[in-house]
């Protein structure tokens, strides 16, 4: 990769030449754009070790989750009796009570002799699915609305109303204390799982509204929109291809980072009783569940825990690194780290001539 | 054809300020920036008509408004005859492809994530439906006209230098072959070699393809070296328009005349020590009543305060026009009157 | 005020018009990017002396705003790294100042005025606290408080300004057209002790109504004005060396010739001398007494602006010269220069700009490139140098 792409003058040693003679153009098809994205993908990945932890984790996890939820069925279907997908069938007490972690059982067992580390790994599907649903809800609802409002927000337009109304509805939502509008919404259905799903996606969407539609009003003024719009282009064309194009990255960032967060406040939810009595396995049950033997058989406790915080770290890292793989700017620069195409002399803050020209 | 390709016809833009409550209430009158103040330049098939300006002088506003990037305040646009300036959705972005624009920040102006023919096949896509491989081949096929490698297809923009990205832009603006093209400041971000290098390719393009252009830049040398007629524009108002030749050799309005003097030139023989026009420009938003170069001008008399100058044609050159009550008198004044010069340094320290 | 103390208790001289002030020797500074090495500087070396304007002209990225950073030690190290060099300001090498101590070189002697003033002054004070800043920091030292590097005597003093007699007073006078829908925000409350100087370093860069100036923040100002602030607030320094990066590319023609011409009559009542880097060859032209082409990180020429400009000695100054527009369009093309400027990390072995260069010859891709040398039938005394083999084939210009 040179330097920079030179172009005709630059490459000739003479200053002036005759406009070239036209020669038959070949053109190359299209580069396959799955391929340049894996290569660079690997690429991001060796040369950022946090990433690539994060992204093992990642697909560790959503593995597991498939197995340990499909594992039961399948075998339910082919075999006639179904089998758990772990150590340990969760709800079997083993002779084993109240024992510490051991090469048996890894995290310990409870006081009824129940396998902590089956029961944690019981519990990953429902928790992974709720954290995943939840903020995709939010990431399609809340996207969609702060898309209109960023995009078409201009006053004393139909669409400066629409996305004031749809700003000031965000702005109650908000306003509302999150935990308490879940507890009320959950109060109000009923415990059950699914109320308590419900209460997360509707205290979650707001963010979203604020997050998109701010960075489509970075975006929605920037010259590339302006040319695109002198070009004949048509806004809805421009919305897709320029605008939601360039905010897909800090969206899916945010919405990679949020799954962790997602799972926390479930597990609050879930842990101050919300969910009501269910048989399903879930951490931030456990957690309550357990809470009375911290001091006397803290790995029950911490089993759960433990599952938490891992599932949120592996998340977070892979959303810090997606920034450098999505964006093909940085993508670059990883890449070629050793030669970058331009020269970091604007390294002090006063770059050089940046956007010098002063315009009217 | 007979009339101007373009032609503003006393365009106007004000932008609204907002209002504070009590201002609301208090009944004060909506304060606007008056950016462009009944304007009327043409632009003929095949010209380049520069214009000059320094910020705030309206000309970027200007040249947005023959695009149809803003919509005018008061007044008209015409292209071809037809007014422009009401034009809207569909019927606007079919017109579109008569006229293009290249902007002035090569980095900001190109989208970060599209690979160099979706860029430069944009206009195209607008208008037509293209085929994937058509397009590419169209792209291919326009690349080298400005200078770029046609096997450059799919690289992104922040892989070109700055005069890489703008003639990237140039191609853009040039892909549906529109009649007009307007150029704001294109070479401002760039180094004087590359500047060169795209000046010549403009002039170049322009005498294959017969484009008309519109150059909105504060450099004057380019302009000089571009265009063919040049419109002076201060404080959202028109100065002096002329023949380039006449309006930098022989400027008449004394804003022309304080703006060449301010130019530097790398000469040393022309070093000065002082600048005499002092004062800085004035707000936009009250615009002073008379001439709007009247708090900085060295000639300025009691009428210049009160009465607004008409744009007028100069005695015997009636294609020179200028906005000034005292044309006639100032007109034989140097710009190098408004400077002290002194002779260059002569000897080396030590 | 005379000869303050230096760290080490050395009493300085003032500095004699023969030593130069500033003087950078074999200077090379260079950037670490992750696997990379860039040679942003290498073997620059000049001499700035005192009263004098030093313009050093370049295009983007040939390092001049590096250098104009390395000088005072502004550069962020890492990733920027000063490899080899001196650079000697009244008899004390900066580049050999360890990094715990640079903050004292800072703000000391040398005075900065930046491209961008919107981005060199806070947004979130009033321009009155940012002057009395600058003003009490200058205090501070004078009055040995603060443990700095420069210390010398002062070139001046404000009492000795000579004053400017009401028609030279008339040629720049700038009385502030305010924005309008900003209140009366009463006046500034600026310390009593500081009051007139604060007031006076404004009226030194001619702003008549320097209070009205001082209660406003940094964005109701316009371009130029901010400029005089900051030239106000680097001057109010009173420092013996002002470097100016670019101090006007950001404004308008008409201002920035206000902005010239203001700073050229400062440096004489001043007594201040100039490193003036700009990309402007006629700014160079106008400001500079000697100039230095700087071309991919390499001092190319060096000389008395007129000789440099009159007939240069290196192609590639030839070359930059010739690229400014001054033709019209039925004059014929404009001549322009071929190729592009070398990556950092790898020159070419040789003359940095032989790929290029329309007279290059086989010897000029040979190791090492040539050295800055004083040209040969000149006339005697001129030190013009250039960093070229046949510098008798640049042409002298018309």
């Amino acid at each position: 990769m040179p330097a920079a792409i030179p172009t005709e003058e630059e490459a000739s040693p003479l200053p002036d030449l005759p406009p070239p003679t036209p020669a038959p153009v070949v053109v190359r098809s299209p580069r396959a754009p799955w391929s340049s994205a894996v290569i660079g993908f690997l690429r991001v990945m060796r040369a950022n070790p946090l990433t690539l932890a994060g992204f093992v984790l990642v697909v560790i996890i959503c593995v597991s989750a498939i197995v340990v939820a499909a594992v039961p069925p399948l075998t339910q279907l082919l075999l006639g009796h179904a089998l758990a997908a772990t150590p340990y069938d969760p709800n079997m007490p083993t002779a084993a009570l109240h024992q510490g972690p051991s090469f048996a059982h890894w995290f310990g067992t409870d006081e009824l002799g129940r396998d902590m580390f089956s029961l944690v790994l019981a519990a990953l599907p429902l928790d992974l699915a709720i954290g995943l649903s939840v903020t995709g809800f939010a990431l399609i609802v809340g996207s969609g609305l702060g898309l209109v409002a960023g995009f078409w927000d201009k006053p004393r337009t139909l669409g400066g109303a629409v996305s004031t109304v749809i700003m000031r509805v965000t702005d109650v939502f908000l306003a509302f204390p999150s935990l308490v509008l879940a507890l009320a919404v959950a109060a109000t259905l009923g415990r059950s799982i699914f109320t308590t799903v419900l209460a997360v996606m509707v205290t979650w969407w707001p963010y979203y509204v604020r997050l998109t539609r701010g960075e489509v009003l970075a975006v929605k003024n920037l010259p590339y929109v302006t040319a695109a719009r002198a070009s004949g282009v048509s806004e809805v064309r421009i919305l897709f291809r320029h605008v939601l194009r360039n905010i897909l990255e800090p969206l899916t960032i945010y919405y990679t980072l949020d799954v962790g967060t997602v799972l926390v406040t479930f597990s609050t939810l879930s842990f101050v009783g919300v969910t009501g009595s269910i048989t399903t396995p879930e951490w931030g049950q456990q957690v309550e569940f357990y809470q009375g033997l911290l001091p006397f058989y803290p790995w029950t406790v911490l089993a759960p825990g433990l599952a938490i915080f891992v599932t949120c770290l592996a998340f977070s890292l892979l959303g810090d690194g997606l920034r450098d793989i999505l964006d093909p700017r940085s993508r670059r620069a990883l890449i070629q780290a050793a030669q970058p195409s331009t020269l970091p002399a604007e390294v002090p803050a006063v770059a050089a001539r940046g956007g010098g020209g002063a315009g009217a | 054809m007979t009339g101007p390709l373009l032609e503003t016809r006393n365009v106007t833009k004000h932008f609204p300020l907002s209002r504070s409550l009590t201002q609301f209430f208090g009944g004060e009158a909506r304060l606007a920036i008056h950016a462009v103040d009944g304007v009327s330049v043409q632009v003929a098939a095949g010209e380049t008509l520069g214009l000059i300006g320094e910020s705030g002088s309206g000309k970027t506003t200007l040249g947005w408004l023959m695009a149809r990037l803003h919509s005018a305040t008061s007044g008209e646009v015409l292209f071809e005859g037809q007014d422009v300036s009401q034009l809207s959705g569909a019927p606007l972005r079919r017109w579109r492809q008569n006229l293009q624009v290249v902007f002035q920040d090569p980095v900001g102006s190109l989208d970060p994530r599209q690979r160099v023919w979706q860029i430069v096949s944009e206009p195209i896509q607008a208008q037509h439906n293209f085929s994937k491989a058509k397009l590419r081949t169209l792209v291919a096929e326009l690349l080298p006209t400005v200078g770029l490698p046609p096997d450059c297809l799919d690289q992104y923009p922040h892989e070109f230098s700055g005069g890489g990205r703008q003639r990237l832009s140039l191609a853009r603006a040039l892909s549906l072959k529109p009649k007009l093209v307007v150029l704001d400041e294109p070479t401002s971000a760039l180094d004087v070699a590359v500047q060169a290098q795209i000046l010549n390719r403009l002039v170049s393009l322009q005498r294959e393809f017969g484009f008309s252009y519109v150059l909105i830049t504060h450099n004057v040398a380019a302009v000089r070296f571009v265009a063919d007629r040049v419109a002076v524009m201060y404080l959202g108002k028109v100065a002096e328009v002329g023949p380039v030749r006449d309006v930098l050799e022989h400027p008449v309005h004394p804003y022309t005349k304080a703006l060449l003097a301010a130019v530097p030139v790398a000469d040393t023989r022309r070093r000065r020590t002082r600048y005499k026009i002092s004062g800085e420009v004035p707000t936009l938003i009250r615009p002073p009543p008379g001439c709007r170069f009247a708090a900085r001008c060295p000639f300025v008399i009691d009428r210049c305060r009160v009465e607004e100058p008409l744009l007028l044609p100069l005695v015997g050159a009636s294609n020179h026009v200028v906005a000034c009550h005292r044309a006639a008198e100032v007109a034989d004044v140097a710009p190098e009157s408004l400077l002290v010069t002194v002779p260059p340094p002569t000897t080396a320290a030590a | 005020m005379i000869g303050a103390r230096r760290d080490d208790g050395v009493t300085l001289e003032p500095p004699s018009a023969n030593e130069p002030l500033l003087k950078v020797e074999d200077l090379s500074i260079e950037y670490r990017v992750g696997a990379g090495t860039f040679q942003a500087v290498r073997d620059v070396s000049f001499e700035l002396y005192p009263g004098r304007v030093l313009g050093i002209v370049g295009e983007t990225g040939c390092g001049k705003s590096t250098l104009a950073h390395a000088i005072p030690r502004l550069l962020p190290e890492p990733p920027a790294k000063i490899r080899s060099g001196k650079i000697i300001y009244q008899g004390v090498d900066l580049a050999q100042v360890p990094k715990w101590k640079i903050p004292r070189v800072r703000g000391t002697g040398v005075g900065m005025v930046f491209q961008e003033p919107i981005n060199s002054l806070n947004p979130s004070f009033r321009i009155y606290s940012q002057v009395v800043e600058s003003i009490r920091v200058r205090r501070m030292r004078d009055a040995g408080k603060m443990p700095s590097f420069q210390p010398g005597p002062q070139a001046f003093d404000y009492s000795r300004r000579p004053q400017l007699s009401t028609a030279e007073a008339m040629a720049h006078p700038l009385t502030p057209v305010l924005p309008s829908g900003i209140r009366d925000r009463g006046p500034p409350p600026i310390p009593k002790q500081l009051r007139e100087e604060v007031l006076e370093a404004l009226r030194l860069v001619r702003i008549n109504d320097p209070e009205t100036i001082l209660g406003l923040y940094p964005h109701e100002l316009s371009g130029g004005m901010r400029q005089r602030v900051m030239i106000a607030m680097a001057l109010s320094q009173r420092p013996t060396l002002l470097i100016a990066d670019e101090p006007t590319s950001a404004l308008d023609v008409t201002i920035q010739a206000q902005v010239l011409s203001l700073m050229k009559e400062l440096m004489e009542e001043v007594k201040t001398s100039i490193l003036f880097i700009s990309h402007d060859l006629g700014v160079i032209a106008e400001m500079a007494d000697e100039v230095g082409v700087m071309y991919a990180g390499h001092l190319v020429e060096l000389g008395p602006v007129d000789e440099v400009f009159g007939h240069p000695g290196h192609p590639y100054t030839r070359a930059l010269l010739d690229s400014v527009p001054t033709r019209y369009k039925d004059d014929g093309p404009l001549p322009s220069l071929g190729g592009n400027v070398p990556n950092l990390s790898r020159l070419p072995p040789g003359c940095p700009f032989h790929t290029r260069c329309p007279i290059a010859e086989a010897p000029c891709s040979v190791s090492p490139g040539p050295l800055l040398e004083i040209l040969p039938g000149r006339p005697p005394g001129i030190q013009h140098r250039a960093a070229c083999l046949y510098p008798e084939r640049v042409e002298a210009r018309p």
